[in-house]
């Protein structure tokens, strides 16, 4: 009885972590400035080469178009072109000068929904010499955020203004080539991805979390599924697998921890663990189920905005401390990332980030067309932009980490509203397959990605109930 | 094996009303996953051919979802002007030509089954979930299951676990070898810290206690353990309380009275764990107090503390205490004579107080006034006062730093502070009293104060060390 079902085997695959986004100190006593001028200084002779070669002997109406070094060095009503970094003056945005001039020192309002302002907004483009504003159709009409890179086009104006009439971004890095799926395998590869799982800790315990980790190690399901499970080589948690603490916790459990919080601070502070302000659950159930699954399937964990981890991006690691049961895996199935996260898996290159970036993008620009956003983050060759103006990041020093040298294959980014896809195509034969991770929590959506053809796939993971009038 | 699986489905579903799901039965069986639902289903359907309605079924349907008609993509951005100017190719897609495959697996109660299969446009499988007594009003219950599983049953080995219930197998997992995570560590210190500070005084007195142990220091104990938390403050208080009561009583008594307080101390200590190390200390720092400076004092109690827990720490400190006050001792004697040497004219007051100062123990019956008031700060600051007392008498030092050579003005000061600490009036007369206390007098009231403040002292640093 025992042979009557085979164990399916789990499909294997090579897994490479990119260090790309591993931090080796932790100093957060420098200033920020340097990481716009190290971006500057990778970025600049990427644009520079692209504009020269598009722009060079170009002529507009007699005029030859030069190129100008230096963003001051720029003569009114000549026709040149010259690269810098893109600012963008809004209003709107967080600002902390503002803030301090003002004499707000109290918590910030709740951020906005959307920073950008039409009427205000101004376009800068600056670099190490000074800063010229930019307009025009072209400019006010392209989705730039802070931060971004590229090279711009056109004549000053009597006002002082750059009229811009092409701009050139560094586009997307170089490639590697993809293994292509050799014709022995036969079985499907797919790696799984999914994010927000928003695990609370809280007695019910989504119903869909468990259906997936269940459907995941094989045991739901008949057998046309249990072998397509088995061939989900990989899980990747792209962020949020914990949910907000501050949303999700019982309002009586939150005032009785502030009144015995109330009552330690009258006996006098109290250090290190503290069991009526830290809630262990969550972590606990989420340790609970990665081990479970860490007996089947490879995890990657990546930390998200919710998640336990530095909040300044790039997230480092979980500690493996926070999981006592699955930290055994650890060096085998399960493997605890940095956010953004970089890796390769059978030679095909993934790029992903949990969401803050896209979603801080998402506040500069007009629309929600995520996918777009992520596509322009590749051709802005810069994960996070918006970082550090008004996403938090590392103070960097020696090279902007963020900067995307090598083109991946799959760009995920986690934690979105919905699940999309698309590719995006590079001038030189670059294809990335785009996709928005849904928040699993939200939509009990699981995405896997064929490793062979890169096309994505959706289980969705439900429960209907029957309501009982 | 039938029988087993009918037998325990029927307790735990019919008798004890609980739900079970395949996976919680495989593990309370040990059986494969697949097997475990076939069960589940040979159950249910038997069940309900004897009684219908007496078993409740879930079941997870997977399969291929109707085509829904694809959200239109979202295109809000005209890209007219992008395109005019850039040669790249038009990276974005139509989006609606992609349609990503979708499967569905869908938990769903008996009577939404069919409702469930309809949507479907193909459904790969259909499998039992769960069987439960009654309709579930919500399926969120089901979860339960899963954490009493993990809750109840330790993951075995990954490969064991495939072949056993049907995990799909990955043989490449390595787990690493470690012990199982440790409990989360008991969260009261605090008491032993408590404790053994306590402890040290009680357990110096205890030989003295021994001889007499009157019904009011019994009382004392019994007291001061329920109050071990507050031990701080109910102890002073009990501590005050019964000198008072001894006060009345004759110099014998007190002595009696002293003695059963110290035992109630030492109780307590006992009871909580570890006296001995600190027998051996307190008699030193019964010792200590004699130098006149309580600052000094002060200062070697915290590092006694600190080692309270080992006994080879207190050992060493208990050398320490010994070596400090030798050393206070000579110091004070070149004091002294430094003292008569420069200031032989002005001596007449100087001398008078030096004596206590330096020789306390001598000094203490004899002279009582004079040194009751470096004692009364201490005494009466209770905890929070202790440091003030401490500052008293640095300011003491200072004056006679600051009046320079002059003995006659430190004399002076002495005074000052007296009446200023004094202000308690009752207690002048007990003061002298604790002072010989302290230095294994008989008089009793105030060695119990004396002995009190070391403790709260002691307390205090403890607990100091324990929020490290």
């Amino acid at each position: 009885m025992t042979n009557e079902t085979p164990p399916f085997e789990r499909q294997q695959t090579v897994y490479k972590t990119d260090p790309q986004f591993q931090l080796d100190s932790h100093s957060y006593q420098t200033q920020y400035v340097d990481i716009y001028f190290l971006r500057l200084a990778q970025l600049k002779p990427i644009v520079e080469a692209a504009g020269s070669e598009r722009w060079d002997g170009m002529e507009i109406a007699g005029e030859g178009v030069r190129r100008v070094e230096r963003v001051l060095d720029v003569r009114q009503g000549e026709l040149c072109w010259v690269a810098g970094t893109v600012y963008m003056e809004m209003p709107l945005k967080p600002n902390v000068l503002e803030d301090i001039s003002k004499d707000h020192f109290i918590s910030a309002p709740p951020s906005r929904q959307k920073y950008r302002d039409f009427q205000k907004d101004e376009i800068m483009l600056e670099d190490e010499s000074g800063r010229i504003r930019l307009i025009g159709t072209t400019i006010t009409h392209e989705t730039l955020v802070t931060g971004c890179v590229i090279a711009v086009m056109g004549t000053e104006t009597a006002s002082g203004e750059f009229e811009v009439v092409d701009i050139i971004f560094p586009e997307l890095p170089p490639q590697p080539e993809r293994p292509l799926p050799s014709s022995t395998t036969t079985n499907k590869r797919y790696i799984g991805l999914i994010s927000g799982l928003s695990i609370t800790g809280s007695l019910h315990e989504s119903i869909e979390t468990h259906l997936l980790v269940e459907y995941l190690l094989g045991e739901t399901g008949g057998p046309a599924d249990i072998s397509k499970s088995s061939s989900i080589s990989r899980l990747i948690i792209a962020g949020n697998s914990l949910a907000d603490p501050h949303l999700h916790a019982p309002e009586d459990a939150v005032a009785a921890a502030t009144t015995t919080a109330s009552a330690a601070r009258s006996k006098g502070k109290k250090y290190g663990y503290d069991a009526a302000a830290y809630n262990p659950k969550p972590t606990t159930t989420l340790d609970t189920l990665l081990s479970d699954l860490c007996t089947s399937i490879s995890v990657t964990l990546m930390p998200g905005e919710n998640d336990p981890a530095n909040a300044s991006l790039p997230q480092q690691k979980m500690h493996p401390t926070m999981f006592p049961q699955t930290k055994f895996y650890t060096g085998s199935t399960f493997i605890p990332s940095t956010n953004p996260c970089a890796c390769e898996i059978d030679g095909v290159r993934f790029l992903g980030t949990g969401g803050q970036t896209i979603d801080d993008i998402f506040k500069y620009v007009d629309g929600d067309d995520r996918l777009d956003m992520m596509e322009k983050t590749l051709r802005w060759r810069h994960v996070a932009p918006t970082a550090p103006d008004t996403l938090w990041c590392y103070p960097f020093q020696e090279v902007d980490q963020f900067i995307v040298d090598t083109c991946p294959h799959i760009y995920f980014v986690g934690n979105q509203p919905e699940f999309g896809t698309r590719l995006a195509v590079g001038a030189n034969d670059q294809v990335v397959r785009l996709i928005t991770v849904p928040k699993f929590a939200e939509t009990g959506e699981l995405v896997l990605i064929d490793l062979d053809t890169l096309e994505p796939e959706v289980i969705c993971f439900k429960s209907k109930s029957v309501a009982i009038a | 094996m039938a029988a087993e699986y009918t037998s325990f489905l029927a307790a735990r579903v019919l008798n004890d009303q609980k739900l079970i799901t395949y996976r919680l039965l495989s593990r309370e069986l040990k059986i494969h996953v697949t097997k475990a639902k076939e069960y589940l289903a040979a159950f249910h359907e038997s069940e309900n051919r004897k009684k219908s309605g007496s078993c409740h079924a879930t079941y997870v349907v997977t399969g291929l979802p109707k085509p829904v008609v694809p959200a239109p993509p979202k295109t809000d951005h005209d890209h007219d002007t992008y395109m005019e100017s850039s040669p790249v190719p038009e990276p974005t897609q139509d989006s609606s030509e992609e349609t990503v495959k979708t499967s569905s697996v869908i938990l769903v109660a008996e009577e939404q089954l069919e409702e469930v299969k309809e949507s479907l446009q193909e459904v790969t499988s259909i499998h039992i979930y769960s069987i439960e007594p009654g309709p579930l009003k919500d399926l969120l219950l089901v979860a339960d299951a899963s954490t009493e599983l993990y809750s109840r049953f330790q993951d075995p080995e990954p490969v064991e676990k495939s072949k056993l219930y049907g995990t799909t197998l990955n043989k490449y997992i390595k787990k690493r070898e470690g012990a199982a995570p440790p409990p989360p560590p008991p969260p009261s210190t605090k008491s032993s810290t408590y404790v053994v500070p306590v402890k040290k005084p009680s357990t110096a007195k205890e030989p003295a206690a021994a001889a007499a142990a009157t019904p009011a220091a019994t009382q004392n104990t019994k007291d001061s353990r329920k109050e071990a938390k507050d031990f701080f403050s109910s102890a002073r208080a009990k501590k005050e309380e019964t000198a008072k009561t001894t006060q009345a009583a004759d110099s014998s008594s007190s002595s009696k009275a002293k003695i059963p307080l110290k035992r109630g101390q030492s109780d307590l200590m006992s009871s909580f764990s570890n006296a001995q190390p600190k027998k051996t200390k307190q008699p030193e720092k019964e010792k200590s107090p004699p130098p006149p400076d309580f600052m000094d004092v002060d200062d070697d109690e915290p590092e006694e503390q600190e080692p309270v827990d080992e006994e080879a720490r207190a050992a060493e400190a208990a050398k320490q205490e010994e070596l400090r006050q030798k050393r206070m001792k000579d110091e004070e004697d070149l004091r002294k004579m430094m003292d008569d040497d420069d200031e032989e004219p002005m001596s007449s007051k100087p001398t008078d107080d030096s004596p206590p100062n330096s020789a306390p123990s001598d000094a203490a019956a004899a002279s009582p006034a004079e040194d009751s008031p470096a004692p009364t700060p201490s005494a009466s600051a209770a905890a929070p006062g202790r440091r003030k007392a401490k500052r008293k008498v640095t300011k003491k030092i200072r004056s006679k730093d600051e009046n320079g050579y002059i003995v006659t003005r430190e004399v002076t000061e002495w005074e000052e502070f007296s009446e200023d600490d004094v202000p308690a009036p009752a207690k002048p007369a007990a003061k002298p009293n604790a002072f010989a206390a302290m230095k294994q007098a008989p008089s009793s009231q105030k060695g119990k104060k004396g002995s009190g403040d070391g403790a709260g002292k002691k307390v205090n640093i403890a607990s100091f060390f324990q929020k490290k």
